[in-house]
């Protein structure tokens, strides 16, 4: 049972790898092996078909629901036969017409192949379309024929409109699909599966599933071109020709219908939604009959005539009903015959005159007579001319609308009137009529000729062997009515209703081709005022508009990082203050006593606060890196009168850098620039002040508020303080740092590893291209080198003292680095570069900071070897330290001399790039712009 | 368990910083060869510890041996691995890739001021911290010490951005910089107060002493913004697309790839496991509503672009938006697990994804010369390796089956309809639409057929190979949902619902 299903699905995907594959090959073998492939699955569908069809129904994904659920119903089963018969059709009448388009485009043959797999992969998606029972599986073939439809009509890309009108089609049907996901998640979630026959049972009218209901309808009247969203399909005409001819008559517009009769086991529950389908219909009707009736080119006269003819299907559908359902299956299959042996006449037509104007073209019946015949066949039949399939197309269409009530019965003969007189304008304008003034014809090849022949036999013998296009379309009928459709097309000998309609409708077509000059101003007028306030206006409108939007947007997007980082820090200060006050105050925003032991520290706190007032009022760089300094060692003043030695000791080291760092930086900077910028007054001073003194004021009372509220619990302060003589330390932040947290202190150093390698990329040509310093003389005097080399070794002395102690004392590898680090630059400063006072180049200081943070590395890394956790010290808390003189010998100073290295490597580099820049800047500019100091 | 097993926790953030520093050491040589090495060593040790969480459970590793509060730990759980997981996988595609981004660009002269050989070596070291940074995050079980990490991430970054010698990339490399210092100075501001107020840093410590009062408010407050800045959350993101579109693409696809997830998972992270999902249900709504802003915002930006490296950037504004939009769904109720998987699982593909665009895009400009959207007509013919792999990408990003990104998006569209939120549903389809529509601005001259001559510079295979594979891998990423959603429910937040919600 599972073959019968799978195998027409499985060829027809494959058709489309195949001619690919075959096409890159030898570009001639795509356009065989993709018939080949059509005729195969054409003919497997129907074996399918009459083997009893077949159903296949796997879990997907079972966590949601999500089912591989294919059936080959009757509805399956004729839309996948129009998919692969006229894709088979299509492609014999495409192996010859695409090398002549090709050849007039002047393109390489080779663009063929693109050609053969997007027909072909339409093909395996709409056969996909027809035979997914599950919305979402529906959802990814009708995705899937919007991207082939994409590429068909886009196809001559090197053309501008044509890419437009691909990105219009895919645009109208792309975001109504997602309207056709909406509409099934929002039944998923009210029923809790996609399947559609399972939510047939499960539905209940209402405002979900009328609101449901019209999301699906939508996307399918969309696709199938319906007004108000027609606009699309005539500009989709920019496709090559038997394109447009698939399109019209089986892929495309067809999938529309075809999932509205899917869906309408739902749709048909609620009469609203019934209701709306007619309305859609009989608009679509109108537009394109009307606008049909004024169109010029071939292929815009037939693209009208399509949208007016699936509105005659969208209307049958609204109509209900047995007659309503089946006869819209059945209007399907006549339609599809019909419209694409029409398209593909008008292609051989254009091929063989080089012209598409019904204006230019005539008496075309002399040069091409079986072309003539055939389309007429074609013609009669969309017509619905008697002994024609076509006859009872509109049969159907009578009984229903006559079922509905006599206004309906009256819209049906007028438009099926229209139907005749546009028909009429198409082939007797092309194949009637003198050829005198009207474009000359030469022969056409007889491929262009033999697939419209065909499919014009075929719908005449339908209208005289009814049968299996009846039964077909009765079982896709009971499909979508979800009961027997009996249809009963035959000829019969007594005067029916609906063969009055039908010679109503005759007699008043004659009448609109007769009475052409009477109403043809009015339908011109009508077709002027679609250009002016139609749909299409709309949607250019519309996009015209986001543009704009989106533009002005923009503009708001790319303003200076200041107003970016006012949009960061107001809403911060927002939402804490939010916070701050939003929350209970009980216990916090208390004062403390004051002790007097604490009136040294509070005047201590008093300079630090002086010293960041005068920051705002100190115009002069050098003076504001020197109160900003007084500022930091004021705090650290503090930190000692809190007993943290350790914290003081690296505060004060940290301040003696950076104000180091500052004035290098300064020196960077040429010095008229530096005075003519703090010449300058400041800005808005008013605003500076007032935006300042708020955001003090509110940073003290959220960190008042936060602090004045300690842990309720014992903290992990506590427990470091009680621990540190276990870890054979006696200095709590070392302890810390190096055992307790020492993943933050590797990380640190890390940092500081980037950071060094960033700033030699940002400001030096990177590390390695650095260049060896040039001689310059140091401008210091005869004491300043004295005291220098004085210094210089006792620095070194400290700073290993205040390492290797550092464990167990104040001091650490950080401090020690830093010290270093400062007794070689003050070497440098007193000696110059030139008399041995050379710090080591960028890429030495480099090695020296990673090989220290190797070995903090390898000491952090090495109990793994020992079966202990990383950064593990030895020896281990409790056990008795091993010592060496007055040294404890700890794998913790280890690492600590990892960081002092890091960090003398670090402070060294960053210098020397800092150094070698001002040289460059130096030797650049001329010494001038800096000596007046 | 025996302390092997949860001795591999510690390599992924050893190994990439031994690499690092001897890369420095022993010279930029052999820095391709180290860094493809660690980068397989990560993948195993990746894997080893998926394997052992999803046998055993949650790791917890004690450094130096002591116990959470008063040491660090690192832990281990489904989400951590998930992250992991993808910041190995992303990373060893762009390790790959970059091998073939600097030895082809040897040859080139005159765009790239001479030190290209340089450069390499940088980018070898910068990206090595930067991998041991992000490993370090995912696990590291310390507020304090994360902070450390994002420090070394965003100094690292900053690095990879200004690797590019431009006066624009320059520029925007201190940018990035200047914001990511201002995010990480916010989330430290905000470990201080939590510090002071439960006198902790210990994540699970933190987690139970919590209380809402002034100092946690602000604290979370501070948190977010800080991590929503370093994210590039609508509107916070102005940093990011001149960031993402400067910066060499290899490093393009390391930051939108995967430092901006990063940052995310730390906000998760500590919005769940500490601040016991927001401290309420405002803040999250109002995360979730900048998040669906950002989708539409981002969106509509990138079909505007004119360049392709800043269409991806905009592109990448709008998916940080689905991520965001978890916070207004994941809670106690039935569907919080399904909201906060399917924002992971974003994450996740988006970083493939967005990952593989970006080596794409680099592979195109690098030879076509240029990346102004007009003028990319018939690369399709050119480079179709590329284009593919962008055009696969591009699906993903649309979250159309059976990508990463629909099972993401099934996740999110299925919680908020289940939570009543509708109006999220049609946003998150909506982004998909507008995805559509940017990935087509490419692929639309790309595809066409027009006469083309060979490219300016042929690519390497390596640098279209490598993103084509990555963008393959996200492609078929629902098809992993099951294993992987399997991963992301041990030690997750949501527990309780997880024990309600199974049949």
């Amino acid at each position: 049972m599972t073959l019968t299903v799978l195998l027409p699905l499985a060829l027809a995907l494959l058709a489309a790898p195949a001619a690919l594959l075959a096409g890159t090959l030898r570009t001639a073998y795509a356009a065989p092996v993709g018939t080949v492939f059509a005729a195969l699955a054409a003919l497997a569908t129907l074996w399918g078909y009459l083997s009893g069809g077949g159903i296949v129904d796997i879990a997907w994904t079972p966590t949601w629901g999500l089912r591989f659920a294919v059936e080959l119903d009757g509805l399956a089963t004729l839309y996948a036969l129009l998919a692969t018969g006229i894709g088979f059709a299509v492609l014999v009448y495409s192996s010859r017409y695409v090398p002549l388009h090709l050849d007039h485009e002047a393109r390489p043959a080779s663009d063929a192949v693109r050609f053969y797999f997007f027909v072909l992969l339409f093909m395996g998606s709409m056969v996909g379309l027809a035979m997914a029972q599950d919305l979402i599986l529906l959802f990814v073939f009708w995705d899937l024929t919007a991207i082939a439809s994409y590429y068909l009509i886009g196809y001559d890309g090197h053309k501008e409109g044509s890419r437009a009108s691909a990105l219009m089609a895919l645009l109208i049907t792309g975001i109504t699909a997602v309207l056709l996901l909406i509409g099934a998640l929002f039944l998923y979630a009210a029923h809790g599966t996609f399947s559609i026959p399972e939510l047939a049972g499960l539905v209940e009218p209402g405002p979900l599933l009328t609101g449901c209901g019209l999301l699906i309808a939508v996307a399918g009247l969309a696709k199938s071109a319906q007004a108000p969203f027609h606009f699309w399909l005539p500009r989709a005409m920019a496709a090559p020709t038997p394109v447009s001819a698939y399109l019209h008559s089986a892929a495309m517009v067809a999938a529309g219908v075809l999932l509205i009769g899917r869906v309408y086991p739902l749709l048909q529950q609620s009469e609203v939604l019934l209701d709306i389908l007619l309305v859609f219909g009989v608009a679509s009707m109108a537009v394109g009959g009307v606008l049909a009736l004024t169109r010029n080119v071939l292929k815009q006269l037939l693209a009208y005539s399509t949208i007016a003819q699936y509105g005659f299907v969208v209307a049958m559908y609204g109509l209900g009903g047995p007659y309503g359902a089946g006869g819209a299956a059945f209007y399907v299959i006549t339609h599809a015959l019909a419209k694409s042996a029409l398209f593909l006449t008008a292609g051989a037509v254009t091929e063989a005159t080089g012209e598409d104007r019904l204006s230019k073209l005539g008496g075309l019946r002399k040069p091409l007579p079986l072309l003539a015949v055939a389309s007429g066949a074609a013609a009669a039949t969309l017509t619905s001319l008697p002994l024609t399939l076509g006859f009872f197309a509109d049969e159907f269409f009578f009984a229903a609308a006559l079922e509905r009530g006599p206004l309906f019965a009256a819209f049906a003969v007028a438009f099926a009137a229209t139907t005749l007189a546009y028909t009429w304008r198409f082939w007797s304008g092309v194949f009637l009529g003198g050829a005198d003034g009207k474009a000359e014809a030469h022969s056409v090849p007889a491929l262009l000729v033999a697939p419209v022949a065909a499919l014009g036999g075929i719908a005449l013998l339908g209208g005289i062997f009814t049968g299996p296009f009846e039964s077909l379309a009765e079982a896709a009928g009971e499909v979508s009515f979800q009961a027997p459709t009996p249809l009963g097309a035959s000829y019969r000998l007594e005067v029916l209703p609906e063969y009055l309609m039908a010679l109503g409708a005759y007699a008043l077509g004659v009448g609109l081709i007769l009475s052409r000059p009477v109403w043809s101003w009015a339908a011109l007028g009508f077709s002027r005022l679609g250009a002016l306030a139609g749909p299409e206006r709309l949607y250019v409108l519309t996009v015209h508009g986001l543009n704009v939007l989106s533009g002005s947007l923009h503009q708001l997007e790319i303003r200076n990082l200041r107003g970016r980082v006012t949009s960061v820090l107001l809403p911060t200060a927002v939402i804490v203050g939010a916070a701050v006050l939003a929350t209970p105050a009980t216990g916090a925003y208390q004062v403390g006593e004051l002790r007097a032991e604490e009136v040294p520290l509070m005047m201590v706190l008093v300079g630090v606060a002086a010293a960041s007032l005068a920051t705002a009022f100190t115009r002069r760089h050098v003076t504001l890196a020197l109160v900003f300094s007084s500022a930091g060692f004021a705090l650290a003043v503090a930190y000692a009168f809190y007993g943290a030695p350790d914290v003081t000791l690296v505060a004060v080291l940290v301040e003696v850098v950076l104000a180091l760092l500052y004035f290098a930086t300064m020196k960077l900077i040429p010095y008229r620039t530096l005075r003519r910028q703090a010449a300058q007054p400041l800005l808005r001073p008013n605003r500076k002040i007032f935006v300042s003194a708020v955001a003090g004021i509110f940073a003290f009372v959220v960190v008042w508020g936060a602090l004045s509220q300690p842990p309720a619990g014992q903290t992990v302060a506590e427990e470091y303080v009680r621990l540190t003589p276990e870890v054979h330390a006696e200095d709590v932040v070392t302890a810390i740092l190096a055992d307790f947290r020492g993943l933050d202190t590797l990380g640190e150093i890390t940092v500081v590893a980037v950071v060094l390698l960033g700033v030699s990329t940002l400001l030096g040509r990177g590390i390695t291209a650095a260049k060896a310093p040039s001689s310059a003389d140091s401008v210091a005097g005869v004491a300043t080198r004295a005291v220098a080399r004085l210094l210089y070794l006792p620095t070194l002395i400290v700073a290993v003292a205040i390492l290797v102690k550092g464990y167990t004392q104040t001091g650490d590898g950080f401090s020690a680095g830093v010290v270093a680090a400062l007794g070689l630059m003050l070497r440098r400063l007193a000696l110059g570069r030139g008399k041995t006072g050379g710090l080591p180049s960028a890429r030495g200081a480099a090695t020296i900071a990673f090989a220290g943070l190797l070995l903090a590395l390898s000491v952090a890394a090495a109990p793994l070897f020992l079966g202990d956790a990383v950064l593990t010290h030895y020896p281990s808390p409790g056990s008795e330290p091993i010592y060496l003189g007055t040294l404890e010998l700890i794998t913790a100073v280890l690492f600590d001399v990892g960081i002092f290295f890091l960090v003398l490597g670090f402070s060294i580099g960053v210098v020397s790039v800092f150094a070698h820049t001002i040289a460059d800047e130096e030797e650049y500019a001329g010494p001038q712009g800096y000596r007046k100091r | 368990m025996g302390l092997i097993g949860s001795n591999w926790l510690v390599v992924p953030i050893v190994l990439p910083l031994a690499t690092a520093t001897l890369a420095m050491l022993v010279g930029r040589r052999s820095a391709p060869y180290l860094g493809l090495l660690t980068a397989s060593g990560i993948l195993l040790s990746v894997a080893a510890i998926g394997l052992t969480v999803l046998e055993e459970g949650t790791i917890r590793y004690q450094l130096g041996g002591w116990e959470a509060p008063l040491g660090i730990n690192l832990y281990a759980d489904g989400l951590a691995v998930f992250m992991l997981l993808m910041t190995a996988i992303v990373g060893a595609a762009v390790s790959a890739y970059a091998v073939g981004y600097f030895t082809s660009r040897q040859d080139e002269s005159g765009r790239v001021a001479g030190d290209s050989g340089d450069r390499s070596g940088s980018f070898w070291v910068l990206w090595m911290f930067l991998w041991a940074s992000l490993n370090g995050l995912f696990l590291s079980a310390d507020a304090f010490n994360l902070y450390v990490t994002l420090e070394i991430m965003g100094l690292s970054a900053a690095g990879l951005v200004t690797l590019e010698r431009r006066q624009s990339a320059l520029s925007s490399g201190m940018r990035y910089l200047f914001v990511t210092l201002l995010g990480s100075l916010a989330y430290l501001m905000g470990v201080a107060l939590l510090y002071g107020a439960l006198g902790a840093l210990d994540l699970a410590t933190l987690g139970e002493l919590m209380y809402p009062g002034a100092a946690t408010w602000s604290a979370l407050a501070l948190i977010t913004l800080g991590m929503a800045l370093k994210t590039g959350l609508f509107p916070l993101h102005f940093w990011m697309p001149a960031a993402y579109s400067n910066a060499i693409s290899p490093a393009s696809a390391l930051l939108a790839g995967l430092v901006g997830k990063a940052s995310f998972y730390l906000l998760l992270r500590l919005w769940f496991d500490v601040f016991d999902g927001g401290l309420g249900p405002g803040p999250g709504q109002v995360l979730g509503l900048l998040g669906a802003a950002a989708i539409v915002w981002g969106a509509v930006m990138a079909v505007r672009q004119r360049r392709l490296k800043r269409l991806l950037a905009y592109s990448s504004v709008s998916q940080i938006g689905y991520l965001f939009v978890l916070f207004s769904l994941a809670t106690t109720a039935s569907w919080g697990f399904d909201a906060w998987s399917g924002g992971v699982y974003h994450a996740f593909s988006h970083a493939c994804a967005k990952a593989a665009m970006f080596m794409s895009a680099g592979a195109i400009v690098r030879s076509v010369g240029h990346d102004d959207l007009d003028r990319m007509q018939g690369v399709g013919q050119q480079m179709p390796l590329a284009v593919a792999g962008f055009a696969l990408g591009g699906v993903t990003l649309m979250g159309l089956p059976p990508t990463g990104g629909f099972t993401a998006k099934w996740l999110l569209v299925s919680a908020s309809l289940e939570s009543g939120q509708w109006w999220i549903a049609v946003v998150l389809l909506a982004g998909g639409v507008l995805a559509a529509l940017y990935v087509l601005r490419f692929l639309n001259p790309a595809l066409i057929q027009v006469k083309v001559g060979p490219v300016a510079r042929p690519a390497t295979q390596n640098l279209e190979v490598t993103a084509f594979v990555l963008a393959f891998g996200s492609f078929f990423l629902a098809l992993l949902s099951a294993p992987l959603l399997a991963l992301l429910r041990i030690g997750t937040p949501f527990a309780s619902v997880l024990l309600v919600g199974t049949p």
